[in-house]
């Protein structure tokens, strides 16, 4: 279901209107920052990609179907540039584990928006960072943004069998790793 | 779609990804009455696909990070400062471009066949090698400021990597830029070429 405030905020966006466009940036910006930070590992990378993301949504705007809600066509989006960034990251051969964050609250949160994050979801997103890209962004895809394999497959421009594969060993090395965290 | 079911069964036993594309509800209606058959008498797949579940439900509890910052007005600011940009060299483009048509259109064509007395033929050889260069000076202005209003520098290395927001039937960035590129060394290719014939005609003559 479409909300029609938003549906109006993207008309107004497309017909110039900036102000609209900063106000899906301001209901949106909590969630795409989650999808960065959960496929970067760090929070500076993903407030820098949660950035990139919108500039680019609003470039691409026109492309953006109105029938569906502009919330998921944003968070895949920002999912797809993630991995991209990975990807160029990789050629440039930049360790993502030198950079890793620990999973942390915003250092400028309110005292009472702070949320104690469990060892247990510490654990989680360790073993998402230390899973290889590829396998990151999918299950991103899947669990987070909850895209079918088909919509993996065109979104990240692989075969749907290679997306299923990749899904597989991604939630096979996920257990793996939790499962020796576990143990130690 | 096939009548045949998707799973493959192995040692008796469906396959570990088709157990996760059961949970994912990605098979059809065939596979999911054949592996839930297999289920209803196999205790062992039957724990895998408790286990999977268990997991899936682990991965879904993950708690999102608070992010109290406001990025609108970065993000605006930076909106707005990039459509200030395209416009100035757009007018820089169509300046270069009417300047480029008067020396292609008139300039060169005259000096090219206006009849210079022989005392005068080395400055009209030394006047189309300038030109030439110039011609080529702008030539690759041109393609550069060109590309640049088409594409975002930045965004084209990832353009090359899977992306969902080019529309359909954009063409791809990659194959614009040789265009350019291509343009570029034809239009070399044409302002050597007829200097040198220049040159020969004049050592000739």
């Amino acid at each position: 279901m479409v909300d029609s405030g938003e549906q109006a905020l993207v008309k107004r966006t497309l017909t110039g209107d900036l102000d609209a466009f900063g106000d899906l940036v301001q209901i949106y910006q909590a969630s795409v920052f989650n999808v960065c930070y959960r496929v970067l590992g760090n929070r500076q990378d993903a407030e820098d990609l949660v950035q990139d993301a919108f500039v680019r949504a609003y470039n691409h705007l026109s492309s953006y179907d109105q029938e569906r809600p502009f919330g998921p066509w944003m968070r895949t989006l920002a999912a797809n540039l993630c991995y991209n960034r990975l990807n160029r990251r990789k050629l440039i051969q930049v360790e993502l584990e030198d950079e890793r964050d620990a999973p942390t609250m915003d250092p400028d949160s309110s005292p009472e928006s702070v949320l104690e994050i469990s060892q247990e979801h510490t654990a989680l997103y360790q073993a998402l960072w230390d899973l290889p890209n590829q396998q990151r962004i999918v299950l991103e895809l899947r669990h987070f943004q909850g895209l079918s394999y088909q919509e993996m497959a065109d979104t990240l421009r692989l075969p749907i069998n290679t997306v299923r594969s990749h899904l597989y060993r991604a939630r096979q090395n996920l257990a793996k790793i939790l499962e020796a965290e576990e143990n130690v | 779609m096939s009548n045949q079911p998707q799973n493959t069964f192995q040692d008796g036993h469906p396959q570990l990804d088709d157990l996760h594309a059961y949970l994912d509800q990605e098979l059809d209606k065939l596979a999911i009455d054949e592996l839930e058959n297999h289920l209803a008498s196999c205790s062992t797949c039957q724990k895998q696909v408790d286990r999977l579940k268990t997991l899936t439900l682990r991965i879904n509890s993950l708690p999102e990070i608070q992010m109290d910052k406001d990025f609108s007005t970065t993000i605006k600011n930076r909106i707005r400062d990039k459509q200030q940009v395209p416009r100035g060299i757009t007018w820089t483009l169509l300046v270069e471009g009417v300047a480029a048509g008067v020396v292609l259109g008139l300039i060169i064509p005259a000096i090219q066949v206006s009849i210079w007395p022989p005392r005068l033929m080395k400055i009209q050889h030394e006047l189309q090698a300038a030109i030439n260069i110039f011609m080529t000076q702008i030539a690759s202005n041109w393609i550069y400021w060109w590309t640049k209003t088409q594409f975002d520098f930045t965004q084209v290395f990832e353009s090359l990597n899977p992306s969902i927001i080019l529309p359909q039937g954009f063409p791809s960035p990659w194959i614009l830029i040789l265009v350019g590129v291509g343009a570029g060394l034809l239009t070399n290719f044409i302002l050597l070429r007829s200097s040198f014939q220049f040159r020969n005609n004049g050592t000739n003559s």
